[in-house]
This record gives structure tokens, sequence and C-alpha cells, in this order.
């Protein structure tokens, strides 16, 4: 939108509330003005003709009064009317009254018996009056009768009566009556001060005729035409009446608020109403409705035209003042617009002194600025263009230069291709799978068979961290990698072999048994530059071992059933009665069965070992007691031999997580080795110590030691060097076997030191941390 | 005099356990199967049961289990002698059916008189 239209809107809606406002207030209160202006006159009119319309009946009580007391008409009715002297006089007096007040059309005496007997209509002299009100009243005090139409003169007008009375006796004489005209009740009423154009007052009598002219229709009404309105019907209601009675002239109290009737011609009036009490007449004040709002109609027609006229002139202020406003700013849009296609000439030159004739001021500066600083912008661009021109040249020479080195290498290229086709060849000719890492382990170069063997393709592997392409993981944990060979051969830059059970896992799921080595690969620096590494699928070796295990199992449980026939009837035998030959072939039988039972017992282990199915149960163990224990249960043993046992166990031994059972096999494997091969009265020593993060267990003999040539032999089993045998026939071979397993899948390692002829130690090692549990199927047998 | 009941198909083992059980002064019955252990029992009130595991006709986890499913026979108590080791479900189903077991060929008759004596005093 515009600025100029929003300041127009605004301005306009502010003007319109604003005026609104104003108009709907001062209408408001001209109104409420106008009209209590209107109807305090109107009501005020009304008091003020009560108090003059009684004031004037009072008065005119008073002249007939005056009149009454006249000593001539008293002489006259006193003379019994005979005396003429006193008549002449009484006439003159009746003339005189009629001649000096035009406002009597007739007066006359009657005597106590009702009868005309002077009057200033000679032809009324002699009528009985005697059932007139006014002769009934007029007896009892001064009266003044209706306006009625005489019937004798035909002329509208009232009446006022007195007694005549006697000043010497107080006897009534007679009444004088005057006729009078209505003039001057007329002219009362008929002033039209404080009454504006519809406003009147007039008078009706209780039969609620018209007493006085009509505003609307004249005189014709009097006596002839009856106000049929409410207010008219109020005024005479007793109860109504009875509230005026002697409230005195000047006390409006009982006069009601004005209020809305229709009046006799059927128009809508503001009006009030007055008992006259004196006359029994009702005073009707009212003025038409129209005549009050019709000034109000006028207001309200002469603000909103007011309104509309000052409306109109502030647009147009408005207009042009936003114009004024807006005008430099649409120059300034126009200056930017030609800039904008390109014209930095252009200037906006606006001579206001505002904001926005600064603002265009600043523009024109700015574009001037702006034509500058492209001017040298153009001649920066035009350097370095050419600069850039010289540099491409340049660089065009060094590509032609490259072209040629690279044409070099390419003939280089192509012997090595040749050398490299050939390793390829020789690669992917060996039967066992074979990939090259990187020292970043990522895959460099991979044969057929390592491809083939989880379905690989040759660009899925070559770039990739093994791991991604060939995962080596244990058999017994498919979770955890397996490739501390590879690492262990990168680090040390020794070949590394894999280690027992690791199986490689294909991505589907699939499971192959491996086996082999890793074998670093180094630069012409000695520095271990990758690794290769070469595996072959062994599953079905494995499945062999398998079988081989199970058939041990087999066949030490169907060995164990007979063994024990035998055994115990050879228990039974000793409890029957043997000479001593036979004791001693029964003894002889005992323990060869039970030397068969310890081998059977002993090659279920080693199966158990084997299959990797074994349990292992940690519990928190302090080894110094367990070996303590032990020593204690051989005792005899060694007592037997004349021993000398030392130990050296490491005070504050903490407890370490190890399966008691299990390393409770291995030291009694050492310790029953000690005792066998050391000689009689020959020295043992125990010692258990801490070193890095193991606890260490040494065991040492003073035996015959191992040979050289057996040293890698001890461990394997069934082994049994020939010195040993020849000391010890009996052993099976598998003790140590057993206690390397044992401890290797403790998390230690088993190692030994020998010199022949003077003894062996026998290591283990297990971690501060711990043995991690393991959920096998099966235990040693003890 | 308690009663026991001798169960393995090794007629040498039988044997040998009912002459030391007798020697000891208790009666037994044999059975060579676990079919005629368990008509045995029927007909017959016994006080412990010496159990084999591997035995033709019926084995002796079907014999425990059918004895520990029957109301009459289920506070008869058993042992349970075998060779067999490695077979950790069958050790699972002894000890959730309550009861001892030896391995034959490490125990001496002694050891087993005194485990007799233990369950039946």
């Amino acid at each position: 939108m515009k600025i100029r239209t929003r300041i127009l809107i605004n301005f306009l809606v502010v003007f319109v509330i604003i005026v609104t406002i104003v108009t709907l207030v001062t209408v408001e209160l001209n109104t409420r003005a106008i009209r209590a202006t209107y109807l305090n006159n109107i009501q005020g009119v009304s008091e003020m003709r009560d108090d003059e319309i009684r004031r004037f009946i009072q008065d005119q009580k008073t002249i007939i009064i005056i009149i009454s007391q006249e000593d001539g008409f008293q002489e006259f009715l006193q003379s019994g009317q005979i005396r003429s002297e006193y008549a002449t006089s009484a006439q003159q007096l009746l003339g005189a009254y009629l001649k000096e007040d035009s406002i009597f059309n007739e007066i006359f005496l009657l005597d106590n018996k009702g009868k005309v007997v002077l009057s200033t209509d000679k032809t009324q002299v002699g009528e009985d009056k005697n059932n007139d009100p006014y002769f009934v009243n007029g007896l009892k005090g001064p009266y003044i009768k209706d306006i009625y139409l005489s019937s004798t003169t035909n002329k509208i007008g009232y009446a006022l009566s007195a007694p005549i009375i006697d000043s010497k006796t107080g006897k009534t004489l007679g009444v004088v009556v005057a006729r009078v005209k209505p003039d001057g009740l007329f002219n009362l009423l008929e002033d039209r001060s404080g009454l504006g154009q519809t406003g009147e007052t007039f008078l009706i009598n209780k039969d609620r005729m018209f007493l006085t002219p009509s505003l609307f229709k004249g005189s014709d009404v009097i006596l002839k035409e009856k106000v049929e309105t409410q207010n008219a019907k109020d005024c005479f209601n007793p109860e109504e009446i009875a509230k005026y009675k002697d409230a005195p002239i000047g006390n409006h109290l009982n006069m009601p608020q004005l209020k809305q009737y229709v009046d006799y011609r059927g128009v809508n009036i503001y009006g009030t109403h007055s008992y006259i009490q004196e006359s029994g007449w009702c005073l009707i004040a009212k003025i038409d409705q129209s005549e009050v709002s019709d000034p109000v109609r006028q207001q309200i027609i002469f603000h909103v035209a007011a309104n509309i006229i000052g409306g109109l002139i502030f647009i147009i202020v408005a207009f042009l003042v936003s114009r004024s406003i807006t005008k430099p700013l649409e120059e300034l849009h126009e200056g930017t617009e030609v800039i904008e296609k390109g014209n930095l000439d252009y200037k906006v030159g606006t001579d206001t002194r505002d904001e926005v004739g600064q603002l265009s001021r600043s523009f024109d500066v700015m574009v001037a600025s702006i034509k500058q600083s492209r001017i040298e912008v153009d001649k920066r661009v035009e350097e370095q263009t050419k600069e850039l021109v010289e540099r491409s040249r340049a660089m065009e020479e060094q590509r032609a230069a490259i072209l040629n080195i690279l044409e070099d290498v390419e003939d280089e290229k192509n012997k090595t291709a040749v050398e490299r086709d050939r390793m390829d060849a020789i690669l992917h000719s060996i039967g066992d799978g074979v990939f090259v890492v990187d020292k970043n382990l990522s895959i460099i170069l991979i044969n057929d068979v390592a491809l083939k063997m989880c379905g690989h393709e040759i660009k899925d592997a070559v770039g990739k961290n093994y791991n991604e392409v060939l995962r080596f993981v244990y058999e017994a944990k498919p979770d955890t990698i397996n490739d501390k060979f590879i690492k262990d051969a990168m680090a040390t830059g020794k070949v590394q072999e894999m280690a027992n059970h690791t199986m490689l896992e294909c991505s589907e799921g699939r499971k192959i048994a491996v086996a082999d080595s890793a074998a670093p690969l180094k630069d012409k620096n000695g520095v271990v530059v990758g690794c290769v590494v070469v595996f072959r699928d062994v599953s079905k070796e494995r499945q062999i071992d398998r079988m081989k295990t199970e058939f041990i199992s087999l066949a030490s449980h169907q060995l164990r059933t007979p063994l024990s026939a035998i055994k115990w009837f050879v228990e039974l035998l000793g409890d029957t009665k043997l000479d001593a030959e036979q004791k001693d072939f029964s003894k002889n039988i005992a323990m060869s069965t039970e030397r068969m039972i310890e081998l059977v017992n002993a090659l279920l282990n080693v199966s158990r070992i084997e299959s990797g199915r074994i349990v292992i149960a940690p519990t928190p163990t302090n080894i110094g007691d367990l070996l303590k224990g032990m020593i204690k249960e051989l005792q005899q043993k060694i007592d037997e031999r004349k021993q000398v046992l030392n130990t050296d166990i490491a005070e504050n031994l903490s407890k370490i997580n190890i399966d008691p059972a299990l390393i409770r096999q291995v030291y009694m494997n050492l310790l029953t080795n000690a005792i066998k091969y050391t000689p009689v009265k020959g020295k043992i020593s125990v010692k258990i110590f801490v070193k890095d993060t193991d606890v260490i267990s040494q065991i040492t003999d003073t035996g015959i030691g191992i040979p050289e040539e057996d040293k890698n032999k001890v461990f394997t089993k069934f082994y049994r060097s020939a010195d040993a045998v020849k000391i010890e026939p009996n052993g099976n071979g598998l003790g140590l076997y057993l206690a390397i397993a044992i401890v290797e899948s403790s998390g230690g390692k088993m190692w030994f030191e020998s010199k022949v002829g003077q003894g062996t130690s026998f290591f283990f090692s297990l971690p501060l941390s711990g043995s991690k549990p393991k959920k096998g199927e099966v235990s040693l047998d003890s | 005099m308690k009663k026991i009941l001798v169960v393995d198909d090794e007629r040498s083992v039988v044997e040998v356990l009912t002459k030391k059980l007798i020697s000891e002064g208790y009666e037994v019955g044999v059975a060579y199967d676990g079919q005629e252990a368990l008509d045995k029992i029927a007909k017959e009130k016994f006080d412990l049961v010496l159990l084999d595991i591997i035995m033709p006709v019926l084995d002796g986890m079907s014999v425990l289990k059918r004895l520990k499913e029957s109301e009459e026979t289920k506070n008869i108590p058993v042992i349970v002698l075998t060779n067999l080791q490695d077979d950790d479900k069958i050790l699972q189903v002894v000890i959730a059916g309550q009861s001892d077991y030896l391995i034959k060929a490490n125990y001496s008759l002694e050891d087993l008189v005194e485990a007799v004596r233990k369950k039946i005093p």
C-alpha cells in the first residue's frame, strides 16, 4: 500500500472516530438542553397562568363585592323600590359601572326573592331569577358563574354575583349580578409568551367543554366542543381535585409533571393541567411534541452536514500533507530505478530540507561514490585479467612439460604392470586365502580364495578396512572381533598365529572355522608398513576334532560304568576273609582301578576343555588361602617323602575374581608334580606375588629339570619326558595340558623356567581384574 | 526294615549294590530297566530308589519324572546313580526333581551307603 494511501486512511479513521464521538455527545447534550428549555417554559407558563387565573377570579370577586357595597343599592333595596329617587340614583350607579368599565355587558339587581328589580337592560326588569345559580349562590357570598351563553343577550360570558347586605341590620337585601365580557379572561389565556408556535393554554369546565378559545379552532369551540383527552379526565378526577383543596396561590405542588398526551386534535403533545378550585375549572397547558423535537432534528442535520463538510476539508488537507511527504520519496524511488538501469550520472536533486531531503542528498552522494568505486573496480579487473592471461600462458607451458614426463611414466607403468600381473598370478594361485593390508589396516591386495570364502567381489574389498570385509571372531564369543594376531604382527614385527577357535563371520551370518597366521610387511628400512594375512578354511579339521572329543567323552562314560562295578566289587572283596597274598592282589586291583578312573576323568576334562564348553564361574577368592588349604591336604604326602616346603605368600593379597574350583585344579596338578619329581628330603617352594596387573603363582621343585629339547613339548597333551617316566611311571601326561588350558581360559598365562639337574619353576599369572564369567555346559571332574 | 529298589541295566552293578545294601541291613528289590522299576514300585512300597539314567526300554529321567508326577510316589526319595556328567540338561532335571545324584565311578560303596543313610535314617 502506498504511504499516501496509508496516511489518508489513518487520518480518516482518526477523524471519523473523533467527529462521531463529538457529534454524538453534542447532539445528545443539545437535545437535552432544547427539550429542557421547551418543557421548562411550558411548565413555567402553566404555573404562571394558574396563578394569574386564580388572582383574576379573586379580583373579579373583589370587584363584585365593592359593587355590592354601594350605598345606593342598599338604599334602593331598603326603600322597597318605592322611592323613585333611590331608584334613579341606583339606576345611575349601574349605568356608571357599565360606562366606566367596559368589562360588563350588563349589571342588574335582584331582590331577596330573586326578581330583577333594576337592570342596565331594562327589558330584564321583572324577570324572576330565583332558580339561577348566581342568585342561589350569590345570596351566600361572592360567586362567579361559569362562562355560559346568555339566553337573553346571546353572548358568551360569565356572571359575577354578590349579596347586598344591610350594613346596619346585616340582613340580606338582595343580590347584585354582573354579566361580564370574557375578553379579560381570554386575553389572559391568549398571552402566548413562552409558548412557542404550538403552545397554548385554555380552560375547560367540569363538563370538559372549552371555556376559552382554542389556538387551532378559534372561539367557536367555546361551550360547543368537549375535550375528550386523558389529562382533561384526570383533571376532574375527584381524588385529584381533593389534592388542590385550600392550596394557596403560588403553590404548584399538585400540578402534575409534563407528560405525553394526545390532545383534542389527535396530535402528540407534552402537556400538564391544573384544577382551579375557585371556579371548578381546569387549566390545560400544552405544546406539540413536534415543536420540541424539530429543533433537535435540525441540530442533528446541522451537525452531520458540518461534519461531512469538515471531513471533506480534512481529507483534502490530509491529501495535500501526505503528498508533500511522499512526493520526495517518489522522486527518490524514480531516481533509484533510473540508477538501477545503470545511469549513475542521474541525480535525484530534491531540495527539501527535511529528513527525506537529507536522505535523497545522501543517496546522490552514495551514487556518486559507487560510480567512483566502479571505475576503480573496472580498472583493477582490467589489470587482473591481464595478469591471468599471462599466468595461463605459463601454465600451458608447464602442462606441456608434465605431459612429457607422463609419457615417461607410462613406459615405467607398463613395465611394472607386467610384474604386477606376475605377482597377481602367484597370489591367486595360492590355495589359502591371502590378503594384504596397509598400515591403516585397509586391504590393498586380496586373492580369489579369500574373496570366495564369503562371496565378496574384489571391488567391495580393496580399499576397505579388513574388519568390514573379513570379520574374524572368537568361536565362543561371536560378538568379539578377534584380530589381535594381525595387530600383534604389526606391532611386534613378528609372525603371529591366529588364536584357536577363530571363526570367519560372513555378512549373511554364516561362520567358517579358520586358522593361520599374519606376517608383518616391512619396507627396506625394516619399518612395518602393512601385514600379510594367510588363512584357510579349517571347518573339516574342526569337525574331526569335535568328533574326536565326543568320542572320548562317550568312551569315557562307557568306560566308567564297568570301572565302577570293578571298584565296588574290589571294595566288597576287601571286606571278605582274605589271606595276605589275596589282600595284596585286591589292593593292587583297587589301585589300578583308581588310576584307571583318574585317567578316564582326566580324559573327560580334556575333552571338555577342548570342546570349549567349560563353565567359568568367578567368585572373589583369596588364592593365598586356597593354596595354603591345598598344602595342608598334601602335607601327608610331603611328610612321607620327608620334603621341605617353603611358602612365601605376599601379604595383603586382595581377593580376586576367579573360579576357585578351576584354579584349585591348577595348583593341584603343579603341587603333585612338584612332590612327585622332587627327590626325598628335597626342597619345594611356593610363592605368590603381585607384578603389574597380575598375581603370579610360582611353584619351584628341586627335581631333575627339563632338558632343552623337551621344553617346547611340556604343555603338550599326553607328553611325558623319558626322565619323568623313569621317576614316576604312573603319570598320564594330561596334568600340565589341563593346567595351561584352565589358566588361559581364566585370562592368565603359564610358563616355566628350568635347569637340568637343578629343578623347575612353573609360573602362572591371573589378572587382578579377575576372570570373565563364561556360561558353559560342563564343569571339571575333580 | 527299609526297602530299597536298585534300578540299573548293568547286572554287575545291580549285584554289587544288592550285596552291599543287604549286608547293611536293607531289604532290596531290583529292576533292570525303567519300565520294570515303575511296575515294581506300583506293586510294592519302597523307601528309596537308586536309579541309573541310561537304560533300555525306559530311561532313568523318564522314571524320575513319572515318580515325581504321581501323588503316591512323589515323596519316595531317589538317588540318581550315573556315570553321565556332561549332560547339563539331565542334571537340571535331577536337581529340579529334588534328587541326589552320584557319579558312580567317583564314589566308594561306603560313600553310597552314607548317602542312603542320610535319606532314610
